[in-house]
């Protein structure tokens, strides 16, 4: 009878501790599947906004995407080619650098999302990752600022006696296409339709007119008061049908310098 | 590691606790609690006593299931990167009995979408509201009601949702901070005492009772209080739209400045409409006052004026980080009292609007 029930104590402390591993090894498992997961979103996060990073976990990359308009920049230096031709490398870099950092802090602080860098040029949206109904203005106001900006890093460079740095910016409103797209290896959150291209348009335009920032008729429509505008007479460019009619912004109103070209 | 908006960038708190016993006691007996992180607020003490009676514990859901509302008061404080709520859900959970692991388990269900029709159906309501734009409130309505809800429930889903944010809103604005509730699950004290803290927590999870109480007119919000009939809900609404806009601690034409611009920035007419009448109630002209809001900018507006509208734009949509560095610019420089009287105006505004979006058909 002892022997039976020592058995039966042993038994169930076995059972218990067997019980009590288990759930142990269930928990490990779901934290790590848990870190697994908050990587995943936090990597993503730089590719993507946060709001499509959580949508796409859950749901497949195709329901991300939906139709909105967007307001899209095109940044890019102005002389580059001769720039990179006759600059040492090491310098080269430093002067992409500083002039990546001013377009980003530019933009960001007015919400816009810098979407990709090709070669020079900057391509950055407003509105295509969250509504945002002041799109124009935040696109306009943030390319005054990387202009002032400019301006200033180019008064730095002068004084070590280096080219000054200047940019190009045109700016265009329109629908388009919004969410990841890519391969299974390479996806990028990204804004594709008519709207980008016409923006670049505006963008090799700075070089026609000789100013720094262009903006499109349809950004022009969604602006306020506050900017001052000097129409410009429609030119042909690549790709578009139509001439394209532009605007240079010359100036807020309240305290800002006119940009020079 | 557990807590997945531990990572948040949190600035330090903006605001200093107030202390005054007579106003805790007033608290007290007209709003039934004042919790420590009401303090933060008690320079407009309307505002507090709005913010403790808001909250869906105290007695607002007449028939949602308390363990959705729960799930619900997750998801917005996770969308809306809200670490203090978000913590305090957290131990809420956690003190309720709930361990780790399941907690856990729960986040991941969330995040993978891995959720039965009904939640699924609740969890993306929850997301439109809260970033949505243009919502088609009649379809997200249907929505939940196919998936088995009824209306009542609905309109308390909604109700939560849009309370949520709110002390989202309030909470990451003054950037309380979320230290003591993120550690709190994992403190000996509260593991030992969890079997006397849930019932104690199940307690003051009050249910609501029915009422009767018809809302004759409101300066604002009239079709969302009307969804509300019978709801216990719809008195603290009403109460708390008359206090925001009887309140004197910002002019009213820049309260108003505030208000379109958040219903221009969901795109929300009944809310423009709504708003326009207040206007023209007070004897302001309102296309000036849209005009302003369509740019954040306008040569009619005063430095103040610009610089809340700008505030209430980013209580929109926003990073913590950067909505607290903007509100600590606000606060010096209009001073502690205009700009808890500001907050109040964009989470109040952000719910009153957001709410009527989801709840009140266009005409």
């Amino acid at each position: 009878m002892t022997l039976l029930l020592a058995g039966g104590l042993l038994l169930a402390i076995v059972a218990l501790v067997h019980t009590s591993l288990r759930k142990r090894a269930l928990e490990d498992q779901i934290a790590g599947l848990h870190r697994e997961l908050q990587h995943m979103q936090e990597s993503c996060g730089r590719l993507a906004p946060p709001s499509v990073v959580q949508q796409l976990v859950g749901d497949d990359a195709a329901q991300t995407a939906e139709r909105k308009v967007a307001t899209v920049m095109f940044v890019d230096l102005v002389g580059y080619t001769e720039l990179s031709e006759h600059t040492e490398a090491a310098l080269l870099v430093e002067l992409l650098n500083s002039y990546f950092k001013r377009v980003h802090a530019a933009v960001t602080a007015h919400r816009g999302r810098i979407a990709t860098y090709l070669g020079d040029g900057v391509l950055a949206y407003f509105g295509a990752s969250e509504p945002n109904p002041w799109q124009c203005d935040d696109a306009v106001a943030a390319a005054l600022d990387l202009v002032l900006d400019m301006q200033r890093y180019a008064d730095e460079l002068a004084a070590r006696d280096l080219p000054r740095l200047r940019v190009g910016i045109g700016i265009h409103r329109g629908s388009g296409l919004a969410g990841l797209i890519g391969t299974e290896e390479r996806m990028e959150y990204a804004f594709v339709g008519r709207t980008v291209n016409t923006a670049a348009r505006a963008q090799t335009l700075t070089r026609v007119h000789d100013c720094a920032i262009l903006i499109t008729a349809a950004v022009r429509e969604e602006l306020g008061p506050h900017v001052q505008l000097r129409a410009l007479p429609p030119t042909a460019v690549k790709g578009i049908e139509e001439p394209l009619a532009t605007f240079e912004v010359v100036a807020r109103s309240h305290s800002d310098t006119a940009p020079a070209a | 590691m557990s807590n997945p908006l531990l990572q948040v960038p949190w600035d330090t708190c903006l605001l200093e606790p107030v202390q005054d016993r007579a106003l805790a006691r007033q608290l007290k007996r007209e709003a039934g609690a004042a919790p420590a992180w009401s303090r933060y607020f008690w320079t407009s003490p309307w505002f507090a006593k709005a913010a403790i009676r808001l909250e869906w514990t105290n007695g607002m859901l007449l028939t949602l299931d308390f363990d959705l509302a729960v799930l619900i008061s997750l998801v917005v404080s996770r969308e809306n990167s809200c670490r203090y709520c978000y913590a305090t859900v957290r131990a809420m959970m956690r003190m309720l009995g709930l361990e780790e692991a399941r907690v856990q388990a729960i986040e991941g269900e969330l995040a993978n979408g891995q959720l039965d029709a009904g939640r699924d159906a609740v969890v993306k309501f929850a997301r439109a509201v809260n970033r949505g734009h243009r919502l088609d409130g009649r379809a997200m309505r249907e929505h939940l009601l196919l998936a088995g809800f009824t209306p009542g429930e609905v309109r308390e889903i909604a109700y939560v949702v849009a309370a949520m944010g709110f002390m989202n809103r309030m909470t990451t604005i003054a950037a309380l901070s979320p230290a003591a509730w993120e550690r709190a699950p994992d403190r000996w004290i509260v593991r030992l005492l969890q079997p006397l803290l849930a019932p104690l927590l199940k307690r003051m999870m009050k249910r609501g009772e029915p009422t009767i109480r018809a809302i004759a007119d409101s300066p604002l919000s009239a079709h969302l209080l009307a969804c509300y009939d019978g709801s216990p809900i719809q008195a603290v609404l009403a109460d708390s739209v008359r206090d925001l806009w009887g309140s004197d601690g910002l002019p009213q034409r820049t309260k108003l400045l505030m208000l379109v611009t958040i219903a221009q920035g969901i795109s929300c007419g009944v809310c423009t409409r709504e708003v326009a009448r207040l206007t023209a109630g007070a004897g302001f002209e309102f296309e000036a006052l849209d005009r302003a809001a369509a740019h954040l900018d306008d040569p009619g507006l005063d430095a103040t004026e610009r610089e809340l509208c700008e505030f209430a734009r980013e209580s929109l949509w926003y990073e913590p980080l950067r909505i607290q560095r903007k509100a600590r610019a606000v606060c010096e420089r209009i001073g502690r009292f205009a700009f808890v009287e500001a907050l109040a105006v964009a989470a109040l505004g952000n719910l009153l609007m957001r709410l009527t979006a989801a709840m009140v058909d266009p005409e």
